[in-house]
């Protein structure tokens, strides 16, 4: 039986729990945001002291070390200006024909740096914080990548910081299509075989009748209305019929690798 | 109540749940992060009271959320059942033997994982209803998926887990059996830096001295 003491602290602990579970969804966001704003300090410290590390580790650098990584960089922007005016001529062309058919006129991504910060703590969740906020133009549910493809979306805005949940995450769903058949579409989703694996995705939802191979490319199908059309999400391992052959599911291995991801581009609308 | 452990122990709390968020060098090699509060939580039951174990697990369950995805408050009812079990058991269990520390510290840690898993899937279940019914199904749209307004049959907005989670569950328990002498060594040491030594009464009386020889 609980003595008299145990009983009140329980209570008290109890009420306290569920005043905060029970708080409608945008005051427990915006409380969220404000009891966040106690670890900028730590952000800060953390961000200080990584950047004296940085400064270090350029110190001792060999010369010989940056003329070499300066003379591949160099290479690596010729080469890119090559390929940019290529695909610039590609999108002067794709436009005037895009007037000539009464299209839209395709719109230009508008990106910007951001580095992450801090990930989850907890296990059971996939999302990172990234260091640009309400100050920088940020909203909730733009798009966030990085070069080799889809990163995830952002779903919390405090002044400075961002949460971003990423692909895979039970509450980061993507339309998608496959690149080689645009008419299979479908949304990918945490796999269920293994969700704990954040290298591997379900594509699912697909056409029964699906044309599938493994190693065709799955891209961002914009139907969904938050992420725009054409970026890639990764290749196709496997597939597979569910739900006794209603539709098809593919496993997808992500072309992001979320262990080793350190810096980020947020799409501005 | 001694406040110098309770702040003690709630900014170690705070400055515990920064790291775990920050550095992810166990999550790159294990696949897993080693959570270092239940083992915060059993050092608060088994040397301290309730009142100050209260006081921890509400501002570490809250801290801890705020960093993760978890809805708010979700943190705290785990912390404060794995303690009060712990506070329950501490006169049955050998606390000042490490091998004892090592243990509880590994079973608070299993416990409060376990715990945070099956609250947080009630949680999430329970959001997604609401969502369901809030939003009327007929007017669902691509867009409600990416939202996640509308539920996706079987795949509803629950926590990441799976056959997969047993190695998760392993890492953490293994830090905090790793974690626990460690814990209960460094905040037994501040307590002695931060607190007056307890006053030891001497058997003698002087009263009842008997003095020998004339006086």
């Amino acid at each position: 039986m609980l003595k008299r003491p145990s009983f009140i602290v329980t209570i008290v602990v109890l009420l306290v729990a569920l005043a905060f579970v029970s708080l409608p969804g945008g005051a427990a966001a915006r409380l969220k945001v404000t009891l966040g704003g106690l670890f900028l300090p730590l952000f800060g410290l953390a961000g200080a002291s990584h950047n004296l590390t940085q400064k270090t580790a350029d110190a001792v650098v060999s010369r010989s070390t940056l003329l070499a990584e300066t003379e591949e960089l160099r290479q690596e922007n010729q080469r890119l200006r090559i390929l940019a005016a290529q695909g610039g001529e590609l999108l002067r062309e794709n436009t005037r024909l895009r007037e000539f058919l009464g299209a839209p006129k395709p719109t230009a991504w508008k990106v910007k740096f951001a580095r992450v910060v801090a990930r989850d703590p907890a296990n059971w969740w996939r999302s990172v914080r990234i260091d640009l906020g309400l100050q920088d133009g940020l909203r909730p549910n733009l798009t966030v990548l990085c070069p080799e493809g889809l990163v995830g979306r952002i779903s919390e805005v405090a002044s400075a910081h961002s949460q971003v949940v990423l692909a895979g995450d039970p509450s980061c769903r993507v339309a998608a299509r496959i690149l080689e058949s645009r008419e299979n579409t479908g949304v990918i989703v945490p796999s269920p075989s293994d969700p704990t694996d954040n290298t591997i995705v379900d594509l699912t939802f697909l056409s029964r009748n699906s044309v599938l191979k493994p190693g065709q490319s799955v891209l961002t199908s914009g139907q969904g209305g938050v992420f725009p059309p054409g970026i890639v999400i990764g290749k196709i391992l496997d597939y597979r019929m569910a739900e006794f052959g209603l539709y098809a599911e593919a496993r997808v291995k992500l072309a992001v690798n979320f262990n080793t991801l350190e810096e980020v581009w947020v799409m501005l609308p | 109540m001694n406040w110098t452990n309770t702040a003690l122990l709630v900014l170690a709390a705070i400055v515990l749940v920064f790291l775990e968020s920050v550095i992810d060098t166990p999550r790159r090699w294990l696949g897993a992060q080693v959570d270092f509060l239940p083992v915060l939580a059993i050092y608060a039951a088994m040397r301290l009271n309730l009142k100050t174990l209260a006081i921890l697990a509400i501002s570490g369950g809250l801290a801890f959320d705020t960093l993760s995805r978890n809805p708010l408050g979700a943190g705290i009812l785990p912390l404060w059942l794995v303690g009060f079990a712990g506070y329950h058991c501490r006169e049955l269990v050998l606390r000042d033997q490490w091998a004892a520390q090592s243990m509880i510290g590994g079973m608070a840690c299993l416990g409060a994982a376990l715990l945070s898993l099956i609250l947080l899937s009630t949680f999430n279940r329970h959001d997604a209803l609401m969502a369901w019914n809030e939003n009327n199904p007929d007017l669902a749209r691509p867009i409600d998926i990416e939202l996640n307004i509308i539920p996706l049959g079987g795949r509803d907005s629950g926590p990441l887990a799976g056959w997969g989670s047993w190695w998760t569950l392993l890492v953490m328990t293994t830090g905090g059996v790793l974690a626990g002498p460690a814990v209960f060594g460094v905040f037994d040491r501040l307590g002695r830096l931060f607190n007056y030594a307890a006053a030891t009464e001497s058997t003698f009386r002087k009263d009842r001295e008997i003095v020998r020889g004339r006086t």
